[in-house]
């Protein structure tokens, strides 16, 4: 047993690290270079929040814009349906609003189905201009 | 307003004054909706940059540690 540690130093060998000094250097500059891009990363994660924040904002406006353009819209004379009316051409494509309209209370629809719906009902009415 | 097909259309005064508010705060909103989007596209570009600037850095440091490699097992 207490032969044990000669035995151990025999095994043991070592390396030579030539530039010691360049190694540690190295080492240190490639540490500051992953502290630089963490805290880099910390700004990204920022930039990402104040652009999240933007586009929802963006959302809102959005909507607020959609909310005018239909006040707008119902303000302005329904010229187009009494012009439908006088040519008697339409008919057919009112039903088919109706049909859209019969379907909404049918289950809560997701906001990207309504603006579909709603898409389409206006393409539906330029349409008729042409 | 005068339509394709020839009748004219007209608006209540009071009316037309609430439709001139409503396109005010329309364009109103636009001017908003247009600094919102310069502002994303700010942003993205700040992303951008900062993703370039990771992809140098990782280059970097790529380089730094094939030196300490080649370092460690040079030879005399």
């Amino acid at each position: 047993m207490k032969k044990k540690p000669k035995e151990q130093d025999k095994e043991l060998f070592f390396v030579q690290v030539l530039e010691p000094l360049e190694v540690r250097r190295s080492i240190l500059e490639g540490l500051k270079e992953i502290i630089e891009l963490l805290q880099r990363f910390e700004k990204f994660k920022h930039i990402r929040h104040e652009k999240i924040a933007k586009i929802q904002k963006l959302g809102i406006l959005m909507r607020d814009t959609n909310k005018l353009m239909v006040d707008l819209k119902s303000r302005l004379p329904q010229t187009s349906l009494k012009d439908a009316v006088a040519k008697g051409q339409k008919h057919p494509k009112a039903p088919s609003r109706k049909k859209d309209a019969k379907q909404q209370p049918r289950k809560e629809r997701s906001e990207l189905e309504r603006l579909e719906a709603e898409l389409s009902a206006i393409e539906g009415k330029l349409k008729s201009f042409t | 307003m005068r339509e394709k097909s020839g009748a004219p259309v007209f608006v209540k005064v009071d009316e037309y004054k609430e439709i001139l508010d409503v396109l005010d705060m329309i364009k109103a909103k636009i001017g908003e909706v247009k600094t919102t989007l310069a502002g994303i596209n700010e942003l993205r570009n700040e992303e951008d940059a900062e993703v370039s600037m990771w992809n140098n850095t990782i280059d970097a440091l790529e380089k730094k540690i094939d030196e300490i490699d080649k370092m460690m097992f040079e030879m005399e």
